[in-house]
């Protein structure tokens, strides 16, 4: 930057290439500048005011999250038998189809040796919220199983 | 004589003006690339970055699905996730009164007393809301004594006859996936130092005592608007059954987007049973007294005392009923 301003107060007219010192002075000015102000900007919103995030919702949870909430609502219907709050609270993450991506789920913790428990829960909502598979069907209740 | 005017070149507004067009264009860069190209998108957060309402669903499903499973451990891991849990205990019990005040669902209200409890928070407001085992709670007048911990004697029966709860013993955060990292962090015990242990059996029962005599309950025997100056007090007297001025009483005032608590005794000059909260204009408040049975002061509204051009106030009192 003091050399620029060297560059500027001298107005050379020295030809370096196309430009002279002075343009040149100009130039790197304005990179420096750019430069510089990158870098406050970095240091502003990566270490002096990073990023927070609040008031976010359910549906912003990452999905391991996601997962346990559709978990937890599955225990919480298994203890209420309350299938239109158990939809409002799904309805929540958001999803394009729910039943399914809870059958989804529950397949998955089939194929992760996940407790039984959370299986059965978890095919249990599915089947409430009108998703039954076969691969399902041993973890549901017989009046709930495929027909 | 020629008088020769000072060098007025073009130069001499470079320096500045580059520097503010480079700053102003790298503001616009940033601007362009924050707001258009990449604009800040909310994923993979983790629950303790929820906005007030899903921060309460969150946690009526810890209490409701501990309630269903009975897996300390695994409720302390998913309250650890919304923050520390030596505050967490406090929310849960906070939300089961306010919950119970507003007539919530019994279930709820039940699922989050129960989890308060184990987390060795508890309400004698709240006692009517645990199992027969657990209702047994001593009724101290005042203070409320601290819970000494007793291992559950029997387990709790299933819900359904299909779904029976099998706890992971390892209270393990992991369910179906890969536990967020973050989340991996908040399970060593520095965060659960100071609370019950992770391990399931530990019930907050107290010594059993009479708990078919109806307990002592604080009424509203005066609830009343005036203009009193300065205007905006909402002024709380609480007596014991005897009449007598109470202090060190415990009071939860809430409105639309917020709550706060206060105890009577603060200002002696003003009797010990005395407490006041400044209120805000346009907003409605309910009062109800914290630690024992007691009825809801409603709709007290922070409005306009025309005449006098400031806001009026309430006088609330409570007295103890045997």
């Amino acid at each position: 930057v003091a050399f620029c301003f060297v560059c500027l107060e001298r107005n050379d007219h020295e030809e370096i290439g196309m430009l002279g010192k002075r343009e040149w002075g100009i130039v790197l000015l304005a990179i420096v500048g750019l430069i510089g102000g990158g870098g406050i900007g970095l240091l502003i919103g990566w270490g002096i005011a990073p990023v927070e995030y609040v008031d976010t919702d359910i549906s912003h949870l990452s999905s391991a999250y996601k997962e346990e909430f559709i978990l937890m609502v599955g225990e919480a219907y298994a203890l209420d038998g309350n299938l239109d709050t158990a939809k409002a609270r799904i309805a929540l993450l958001s999803l394009s189809d729910p039943s399914a991506a809870i059958a989804d789920l529950a397949e998955r913790a089939i194929a992760r040796n996940a407790p039984p428990s959370h299986i059965r829960t978890l095919a249990r909502l599915a089947a409430a919220m009108g998703t039954q598979r076969e691969t399902l069907r041993p973890y549901l209740p017989s009046t709930e199983g495929m027909p | 004589m020629i008088s020769v005017p000072p060098k007025r070149g073009p130069g001499r507004w470079l320096v500045p003006l580059t520097v503010l067009l480079t700053v102003a264009a790298g503001i616009g860069m940033g601007l362009l690339v924050s707001w258009v190209l990449w604009p800040v998108e909310y994923v993979d957060v983790a629950p303790h970055s929820l906005m007030p309402s899903h921060r309460e669903e969150y946690i009526v499903l810890i209490g409701m699905s501990y309630a269903y499973d009975r897996d300390l451990g695994l409720a302390q891991t998913r309250l650890a996730a919304l923050g520390d849990l030596t505050t967490m205990g406090a929310e849960v019990v906070t939300l089961a009164e306010k919950y119970a005040v507003q007539g919530g669902s019994v279930k709820q209200v039940r699922a989050l007393t129960e989890l308060a409890y184990a987390l060795g928070f508890r309400r004698a407001a709240l006692a009517a809301y645990l199992p027969d085992a657990v209702q047994t709670a001593t009724w101290t007048p005042w203070p409320v004594s601290t819970p000494t911990f007793t291992p559950a004697p029997t387990s709790t029966p299933t819900p359904t006859p299909t779904s029976t709860p099998t706890s992971t013993p390892d209270a393990s955060p992991t369910l179906l996936t890969t536990p967020p990292s973050d989340r991996v962090t908040q399970t060593p015990t520095p965060r659960l130092t100071g609370m019950p242990t992770p391990t399931r059996t530990p019930r907050p029962t107290s010594t059993p005592t009479v708990t078919s005599t109806p307990q002592p309950r604080f009424e509203v025997i005066e609830r009343r608007r005036t203009c009193e100056s300065p205007g905006g007090q909402l002024m709380v007297t609480v007596w014991d059954a005897e009449g007598q001025p109470r202090s060190n009483v415990e009071l939860l005032i809430r409105w639309d987007d917020g709550d706060e608590r206060f105890f009577t005794g603060l200002k002696p000059e003003m009797g010990l049973g005395y407490a006041d909260f400044a209120m805000e204009k346009g907003k409605s408040y309910e009062l109800v007294v914290v630690g024992m049975e007691s009825d809801v002061a409603r709709d007290i509204l922070a409005d306009m005392c025309v005449d006098e051009g400031y806001l009026s106030s309430w006088r609330v009192v409570f007295r103890l009923n045997r």
